[in-house]
């Protein structure tokens, strides 16, 4: 453990609040192996998307997307600079979230999203020029409608695609859609998405939770154009992702103005898991209120007991862990369940599973990363038979439960 | 561990680069610049508006004029509907629609849609159509290809009658609503008419040829001067900076030359035009409009550019024969060299004549057949005058139908007594010759007034 700390040491004769500020917003972000992976393969697809039209990234809440689409909007338009000075219409990429309403996701005002991140003069003022829009009345007058209408918003939308040709347009939050949905309104809103995309032929990066994946379940017929890239959290089992987890729990332990830095022990590192279940956003959050509260009691370090006292309930613990671990089962590609498809298809009929030596290749060691389209695909032919052949391994379900 | 990677940067900034502003509208590209079917900026304005989704007077209000006035102190669509023709044209109106339209596109070099290059060549009086002018022949033929459909500048000179491409003539009314539409207006849109907003190409049994009536040379004509402008608006972008009123004089004079030995007598007489307009254009101090200028190349065998730009190489014939109209001599263009003394002597007249009544400044400038901005300007004193004349007669008068009224209101007073009956204005209004006046306070005061003298009268009988 390493004594040196990573803030400006006059921070510590700042106010609590100067301080916090700087725990919460240094300005950078901590690249962890995870977000490295998810951005530098995201950024390759985006900036080339060889065909794909929907990059569908996925991961829990908390795990970090949303910094990983900063960090690409950022790189994008680095890239884009000099290019922007000639061309000074063009947006390099045009982001927006998923506008979010209890009564299901609504297409105008996601229009409208788009419309207002390029700054599109007169929004409200939308005409389609159609027929619909300059209507007569039974006397044949003519009526022209006076508030921008969903059609008009569309079209509005698809024309700043078309002009502004964007690399990607990309949603934050995009399992919006599916908020007090069926499967047959999801259906037609992953349609009507497509059909946004082919119209206007800019592709469309959407970041979400594992909930999306129940998208790509519902529209069967899946595009070929369909890309997923899994950003996903750290896990236990994995030797990799425990020293990864630890290095960031380090290193944003080291960003806190404190008198002392604390030490990161297995007892802190296992509270840090069990708290975040290996979600550094998640970690974020909870060390930046517990540094508040550090802050607040005029503490010289951070102890176990700020930690503990700002540490989620366990029964919301347990749901973040039951919703990343169900998306996980989908996504994540083991021997196992290869070895069940090849069988599924026949090719692996005449072995029986046990005589084969890498059986005993427990599922940690698997590769966890992006999965292609054909993967997924995979996953979806055997999802009917949800997740059988695949239980989950005893040592990865103890985490969680795991006392402090 | 050997995942612990040293060398990897630990850190990622997330601030975000500043990067240029972005254009608040679309860079749409013109079309057709340097060919005959340049696009207008009229046309340019409704495209960007069609982008847009919004009708083009909303553009125009809400984009386009916040940035003219700042540039220069005008202009939304409503005040300048009469005048939209002029965006297109060679004056301060088109230049700052270009310039305002360059600000917030991006796109550069807008007044290759206009006129404004050619401004020294061009006078502005009957240079544009009034009234939007197409082709339906080009709207079907760009509909049914998947061109952009779009408004070539040519198709908004007055000179230019028929279509380059289809040698029809260009339409002004839409054959659905029958009614003709303005050069931009609210709801512009290439190829739809903007009052009923049908399409505006052909349709099927219209008629193929509205030139029926045309003779094959009349056709001739209007098909060599259509190339002869389209090919000069071809050029613009070539066009030499230098270009001044000068190199058209100049050239008049050339052909002067070489047509009749530099006589201009002689050379104005082959062209049936009068002497003196003639040895205006060659001096330079007038500038021919252009559809007499390209008329003139039309008898000379000369197009519009190797006119302007090229001495001819041998001698040349003034060729009025094939020429089917009469070159106009220009009669607005003469009062513009005003005879000042003349001007100056008739207005002495007006201002001595004791005419009643004294007529008021705008009528004198009519019977003068002189503009009233023009007049003044150059006569601002006597103008004045006329002005104070007229209204101190109108005032005068004013005051005399006051009076009348006054009286009328008093006789009429008097009668209601005499028959018995209240004079409540009512019954005074019916009995007088301008009820209206009642409005005035002094006219309705005569009623109280008789009505008091009256009563007077009553309770002076009553006391003897
Ligand atoms: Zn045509
Ligand atoms: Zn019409």
């Amino acid at each position: 453990m390493t004594d040196e700390c990573d803030f400006p040491r006059e921070l510590l004769s700042l106010s609590p609040d100067q301080r916090l500020e700087f725990f919460k917003n240094p300005g950078k972000t901590i690249m962890h192996r995870n977000l490295k992976k998810a951005y530098d393969y995201l950024y390759r697809i985006v900036r080339n998307p060889a065909g794909a039209s929907l990059i569908m990234v996925i991961g829990p809440s908390g795990v970090g997307k949303t910094t990983l689409l900063a960090l690409l909007e950022k790189k994008i338009l680095e890239a884009s600079l000099a290019q922007m000075k000639l061309d000074p219409a063009w947006y390099p990429i045009i982001r927006l979230q998923a506008p979010a309403n209890s009564r299901g996701f609504r297409w105008k005002p996601f229009y409208k999203k788009i419309a207002l991140a390029v700054d599109e003069p007169c929004i409200e003022n939308k005409i389609t020029y159609d027929e619909d829009c300059f209507r007569r009345n039974k006397d044949g007058k003519l009526i022209i409608a006076t508030r921008a209408t969903e059609d008009s918003l569309y079209l509005a939308a698809q024309n700043i695609c078309l002009h502004r040709k964007p690399y990607t347009l990309a949603v934050d939050e995009f399992e919006h859609i599916g908020i007090a949905a069926s499967n047959e309104e999801i259906e037609a809103h992953m349609h009507c998405a497509k059909a946004f995309i082919n119209d206007s032929n800019v592709p469309w990066t959407t970041f979400g939770t594992y909930e999306m994946l129940e998208f790509l379940e519902i529209n069967d017929q899946l595009s070929q154009r369909d890309r997923v890239i899994h950003f996903p959290r750290y896990l236990l089992e994995c030797d990799g992702d425990v020293a990864e987890f630890k290095r960031v729990v380090e290193q944003l332990l080291r960003r806190m103005p404190l008198q002392r830095t604390p030490r990161l022990t297995d007892k802190l590192f296992e509270l840090c898991y069990l708290g975040s279940i290996g979600k550094i956003g998640a970690l974020i959050n909870w060390l930046t209120n517990a540094y508040d509260l550090c802050l607040s009691e005029e503490a010289k370090t951070l102890t176990f007991t700020h930690l503990e006292e700002t540490i989620k309930p366990e029964f919301e613990l347990e749901k973040m862990l039951k919703e990343a671990e169900e998306g996980e089962e989908k996504l994540m590609k083991t021997k196992e369940k290869r070895k069940a498809f090849r069988t599924r298809l026949g090719l692996d009929k005449a072995k029986k599973t046990t005589s084969d030596p890498s059986d005993n290749t427990p599922p940690q060691n698997a590769e966890k990363s992006e999965v292609s389209k054909n993967e997924l695909k995979e996953d979806k032919s055997s999802k009917k038979k949800k997740s059988q052949p695949f239980k989950r391994s005893p040592k990865r379900d103890a985490v969680g439960d795991k006392p402090a | 561990m050997k995942l612990l990677h040293q060398n990897h940067q630990l850190h990622q900034d997330l601030v975000l680069p500043s990067y240029p502003s972005r254009s608040r509208l679309f860079c749409i590209k013109p079309i057709g610049i340097g060919t005959q079917l340049t696009e207008s900026l009229i046309g340019f304005t409704t495209r960007l508006s069609e982008a847009h989704c919004l009708p083009s007077g909303v553009l125009m209000e809400r984009e386009v004029a916040p940035t003219i006035a700042k540039i220069h102190g005008g202009g939304n669509l409503h005040k300048i509907y009469d005048h939209t023709a002029a965006l297109n044209g060679t004056g301060v109106m088109a230049l700052s629609l270009a310039s305002a339209l360059e600000k917030l596109s991006g796109q550069i070099n807008l007044h290759l849609l206009t006129l404004a290059p050619w401004s020294e060549l061009m006078p502005s009086r009957r240079l544009l159509r009034r009234n939007r002018a197409w082709c339906s022949f080009c709207y079907e033929t760009w509909r049914i290809t998947e061109h952009i459909i779009y408004e070539p500048l040519l198709w908004s000179l007055d000179a230019v009658k028929v279509c380059p491409l289809h040698h029809c003539l260009l339409c002004e009314t839409c054959s659905h609503c029958h009614q003709k539409n303005l050069p931009l207006a609210w709801h512009s849109r290439p190829g739809y008419c903007s009052k009923c907003h049908d399409w505006l190409g052909l349709q099927p049994g219209n008629s193929v040829n509205n030139l029926k009536n045309c003779t094959e040379d009349e056709l001739r004509e209007l098909a060599w001067i259509t190339n002869s402008v389209g090919d000069l608006l071809a050029s613009t972008p070539s066009l030499p900076l230098s270009f001044t009123k000068e190199i058209l004089a100049q050239a008049f004079r050339v052909h002067v030359n070489l047509a009749s030995n530099g006589n201009v007598a002689e050379f104005a007489r082959q062209l049936q035009l009068p002497r003196n307009t003639v040895w205006l254009w060659c001096n330079g101090k007038n500038l021919p409009q252009l559809d007499t200028l390209v008329q003139v190349c039309y008898r000379l065998d000369r197009s519009l550019i190797e006119f302007i730009t090229q001495e001819p190489k041998q001698s040349i014939h003034v060729n009025v024969t094939n020429a089917t109209t009469p070159l106009k001599s220009k009669p607005k263009a003469k009062a513009r060299v005003f005879n000042m003394e003349n001007l100056e002597q008739q207005l002495e007249a007006i201002l001595l004549n004791h005419q009643c009544p004294p007529p008021p400044l705008a009528e004198v400038a009519r019977q003068l057949e002189i503009n009233e901005k023009t007049l003044f300007r150059l006569f601002a004193e006597m103008c004045r005058a006329i002005s104070a004349k007229y209204d101190k007669f109108q005032k005068a008068l004013y005051y005399q139908r006051i009076e009348q009224s006054r009286e009328e209101v008093r006789q009429a007073v008097i009668k209601l007594y005499n028959e018995g009956l209240y004079p409540s204005e009512e019954r005074v209004s019916q009995l007088v010759s301008r009820p209206g006046y009642l409005r005035y306070k002094q006219v309705r005061a005569a009623i109280e007034e008789t009505k008091l003298e009256f009563s007077i009268q009553r309770i002076d009988s009553s006391t003897i």
